[in-house]
């Protein structure tokens, strides 16, 4: 295992939205979950994390509830909302397409003469 | 936000961020790490707490609401410190609400509500019909011609105010009266509120009134004031200059007379006065409206005065205001205040023009009394009035505050700092 990845821009805002997709989690449970989803490569500022919460809850992308966590303490945990649903399906086909396009690039060899 | 939704965002936002915090303590816990160590580092890991408590904060646009309160503490604060100019700013404010709510009353009442007639369209005023009368009208039996005569319109009736002397039960007064034709009430519409109103077979005869004799209508203010309401006042016989006469009806108080504004007591006809002065629509009466309608004009001119000199004083205070802080709002901006954030002076003069507003109301609400007797009856408390005004003197006080503002959201920090 590596040295940690530090998060391209703008990809944290999609990443929630998957790993809420996967069940409700509150908002540290969305760390633990992208940790375990990447076996603890992706390093994520904590300070940002919530701050795009409340930017997707705010666009409606997923809404939140207050229930109990695994210990029984009070949490808030996040769902995603039918247009986070959607709006994660287009995300998902763009950075696809994206990503394929950038390693298309970086793969490129040579012409040979 | 309402205050208390307010609260619960943020203790909901509180307990949201300390439960991720335990939670990550208690897993540094499992790893290892001794209580207090593993406290410190999730609490480092997590980094500015009340940073981003901020963030949210602004993701629901509350910043604009704390910034807003921010400003309207700063603002009270400096008009605090500068006493004089916010009690100037403050009192012409007040002033300029009282003085026009009351002069519109005015011109509401004379130039534009229309008579409380039937059909206020179709009322014609003449006037120096045929030679003049002694009094500069036509001579009575002139209108008694043009009455009995008339094609061109509906009908054609006669008033002329005159102060009258009553005797009631043997005690003398002075009233405001008007002596009518006996046709004014019916042509015009008014109906009465008890008895009847005059009709045209109470002038038929000069001196001897009509079939119950002599009758004349008093107002419902007069009834209300000198007879305390007592329905028994129709019927009851008083004197006229002398002459016994029957109160026949009450009237609505602004339904007496055509000429608006002006509370008359009680409504004569005009046979029963004496005959050399029976006149019609006489220029006299034409010549008094004229003096008032001048007075009521000079009154809009120094009420619309009022507000503007208000707004002047309002822009010199802040155009000052932005003067004297143009070394603050330079570091402000400097800071990273936005033009925007900067223009929000504009709220140091809504506050001034608020509690303008606030004193000025219930100063004229107080005052309502002495306006009242200075209007001739006119209602000052008209809340369309009052109501026009503050929002006139708050839109007022918004282009007034709209130049200094824009002249400190376009500040140079650099110019403004070295401005010392």
């Amino acid at each position: 295992m590596g040295q940690p990845v530090d998060l391209v821009q703008g990809t944290l805002d999609m990443l929630i939205l998957k790993a809420v997709s996967l069940g409700p989690l509150h908002g540290y449970g969305v760390l633990l979950r992208l940790g375990q989803l990447t076996g603890g490569q992706l390093h994520i500022q904590q300070g940002s994390l919530y701050p795009a919460l409340y930017r997707l809850e705010r666009r409606g992308l997923i809404a939140s509830e207050w229930g109990e966590s695994e210990n029984n303490r009070k949490a808030k945990f996040y769902t995603l909302t039918p247009a986070g649903r959607k709006h994660l399906r287009s995300e998902t086909t763009a950075w696809n397409r994206f990503s394929g396009l950038v390693a298309g690039i970086l793969d490129a060899e040579p012409e040979k003469p | 936000m309402k205050p208390f939704r307010r609260r619960q965002f943020e203790t909901e936002m509180d307990a949201e961020l300390r439960f991720h915090i335990s939670a990550r303590t208690d897993d540094l816990i499992r790893d290892g790490l001794p209580q207090e160590e593993a406290e410190r580092l999730a609490r480092a890991e997590f980094g500015g707490v009340e940073c981003t408590k901020e963030e949210r904060r602004r993701s629901w646009g509350l910043h604009h609401l704390d910034d807003l309160r921010a400003d309207l503490r700063l603002t009270l604060r400096m008009l605090g410190r500068n006493r004089g100019f916010a009690a100037v700013a403050i009192l012409s404010l007040a002033l300029g609400i009282g003085a026009n709510t009351a002069i519109f009353g005015l011109v509401d009442a004379v130039m534009l509500r229309a008579l409380p007639v039937h059909d206020p369209d179709s009322l014609v005023f003449l006037q120096a019909v045929g030679w003049d009368g002694p009094n500069g009208g036509p001579p009575y039996p002139c209108f008694e011609w043009l009455r009995d005569k008339t094609t061109s319109f509906e009908g054609v009736a006669a008033f002329s105010r005159s102060a009258m002397e009553l005797a009631i039960d043997g005690r003398r007064e002075q009233v405001s009266g008007v002596w009518v034709s006996g046709n004014l009430y019916s042509l015009l519409g008014v109906r009465p509120l008890i008895g009847r109103v005059l009709s045209a077979a109470d002038d038929r005869s000069v001196g001897v009134g009509g079939p119950d004799g002599p009758g004349a209508v008093i107002s419902h203010t007069y009834w209300e004031r000198r007879f305390g309401r007592d329905p028994a006042v129709v019927g009851r016989s008083i004197r006229i200059f002398d002459h016994a006469v029957v109160i026949v009806g009450v009237l609505p108080a602004e339904g007496m007379s055509p000429d608006p504004g002006r509370p008359i007591d009680i409504a004569v006809p005009m046979t029963l006065s004496d005959p050399v002065f029976l006149q019609t629509m006489d220029r006299q009466i034409e010549l008094t409206l004229l003096r008032e309608r001048l007075v009521t004009t000079l009154s809009m001119a120094f009420g619309g005065l009022a507000p503007l000199l208000a707004c002047v004083g309002l822009y010199g205070t802040l155009a000052y205001t932005v003067a004297r802080r143009t070394h603050e709002l330079g570091i402000r901006i400097a800071l990273g205040a936005t033009r925007t954030q900067a223009m929000w002076l504009v709220l140091q003069g809504l506050t001034v023009s608020v509690i303008g507003i606030a004193i000025g109301v219930p100063a004229v609400l107080a005052l309502g009394r002495i306006i009242r007797g200075l209007l001739f009856g006119v209602e000052p408390l008209d809340p369309l009035a009052l109501g026009a005004t503050a929002v006139l003197l708050v839109t007022f006080t918004i282009v007034a505050g709209l130049g200094p503002a824009r002249r400190a959201g376009a500040l140079d920090p650099m110019v403004a700092l070295r401005a010392e």
